[in-house]
This record gives structure tokens, sequence and C-alpha cells, in this order.
């Protein structure tokens, strides 16, 4: 795993719940990143509007706006290609259908490990690091 | 690094191994996390039964779930799949007359382990001192 492809990075987390909020801003931000918060799909796409984001880790269900709306918003109306990494309690073979028809880039399993967090954001962000 | 992973008292068991997973010897971390489930149990406690009183079962669905997160990360035995029991009951409107007692069974689970966490991090309750029956 590359140490310092989260350095730097401005990553919008939507969740809701205060634990995984602590627990994500607590990783992240010890590896350099700088953390915005929203608890809902609205705020996402309200914070889109007038700030850019490396990527996206949002919980598939939130209040008021859910993480499929969200994405599909962000998609469709939006027209942003920002990396949207899912949380969700659900195994993978349940959920891959609606993460791909809703534009999602990846998922990461609740509940996760250190380890399981930073793969799977970079096996999302990294390549897009290298394609330049 | 949490030294007894398995926490017991009060008739109920407290698994922390995801806790130590995740701070590994970051006391701190560790800390901060027991102490944020903590802060958040009370209001979810509230956020049920006063969806009960009014009969919101969607309501109940969602509070349900929101607890789930925090559940899957701080293990009391039994209580994940008490709470997915109750998230299912609430979102199909099935067994509604279960759902009171599995609130009630709820609360007592989860306080006995917010004061057996609060005792183990030595951290000050900021919560009613129910203890259950």
């Amino acid at each position: 795993m590359k140490s310092n492809f989260l350095d730097g990075k401005h990553i919008l987390l939507a969740e809701d719940n205060p634990v995984n909020q602590m627990i994500v801003r607590h990783i992240l931000e010890n590896k350099g990143s700088i953390l915005t918060i929203v608890e809902n799909g609205k705020e996402v796409i309200e914070q889109l509007a007038h700030a850019q984001f490396d990527l996206i880790l949002m919980d598939v269900q939130m209040p008021l706006m859910d993480g499929y709306e969200t994405s599909g918003i962000i998609r469709n109306q939006l027209g942003l290609k920002i990396p949207i990494i899912a949380f969700t309690a659900h195994a993978p073979y349940a959920e891959h259908e609606k993460l791909v028809e809703f534009g999602l880039n990846g998922f990461i399993i609740k509940p996760f490990t250190i380890d399981s967090l930073c793969r799977s954001i970079e096996s999302i962000m990294v390549p897009q690091i290298f394609s330049v | 690094m949490i030294n007894n992973c398995l926490l017991t008292g009060d008739g109920v068991e407290v698994d922390l191994s995801i806790v130590n997973d995740l701070a590994g010897n970051d006391n701190t971390f560790s800390q901060l996390i027991v102490q944020t489930f903590l802060d958040n149990s009370p209001s979810i406690i509230e956020r049920l039964k006063v969806a009960l009183i009014n009969k919101d079962w969607e309501e109940v669905y969602k509070a349900a779930h929101f607890a789930k997160s925090s559940l899957s990360v701080i293990r009391i035995k039994g209580l994940l799949e008490h709470v997915q029991q109750l998230e299912t009951y609430a979102k199909q409107k099935t067994n509604l007359d279960k759902i009171p007692g599995m609130i009630d069974d709820f609360e007592s689970k989860i306080s006995s382990a917010m004061h057996l966490l609060a005792e183990n991090f030595k951290i000050k309750a900021n919560f009613p001192l129910h203890k259950p029956q």
C-alpha cells in the first residue's frame, strides 16, 4: 500500500453515525487527509456546489437522501466524475448491481478495519493519481 | 491495546475486539470510540421510546438501523441481532406487538453495557444511572 496517497486529499464523508464519523476522521486525518463531514445526501450536494473534493465516502443508508440517490444526482445531474465509495453493511453481491447502476466506484463493508478502509480508497484513488 | 477485549457484568458481555483492531496501541483512540458510543447511545434509546409512543414504525426502523452501526463496532452480545430483528419488524410492520418488549430489552442491555464501559474506561457517565433489574 502506498503510504502517502491520502496526504493532503480533500475527502467528503457522508455518514450520520457519530461513532463511524469519529473513527473515519481519526484514521484519515492521521494520514494527512482533510475531512469534511456531512450527515445526509442533501448536504453532500450542497457541499459539491461550493467546494472541490478528491473523494466522497458515503454511507448507503442516510436520512433525507440515501447514498444511491445522492450518487445518481452527482453523476446524472451534476455530471461529476469524482470517485464515490459506499459504506455498506450488506454483502457486496447483494448491492453490486445498485452500486454500478448509480455510478458508485466501490464499497467498504462495515465494520471496517484501518487496512480495509485504506486499501479500498487506494484501489480507487491511486490509479487516478498516476493516470494524468 | 485494550488488555481485556471481553467485558462482562450486569448480565451483558461487551466484545471490544473491533475497537482493538481499529485502535491497536492507541489508547486515546479506543477511549474516543467508547466515549463517542456513550455520548450517543442515550439519544438512540430516547428516539426509539418516542417513536414507540407515537407508533411511528418508520422512525423505529430508522433508529434501529442507526443503532446497528454503533453496535457493529461495540459488540454487545446478542444486541446487534436483536436490533436487526427490531429493524425488520418495524420496516415490514410485522410482529408490532413484540416491539415494545424489544425496545425495553434494548434499553436494559445497552444501559448495562454503557455502565460497564464507563467503569472500565474510567469515563464519567453523563447518562442516567439506570440499573436494569
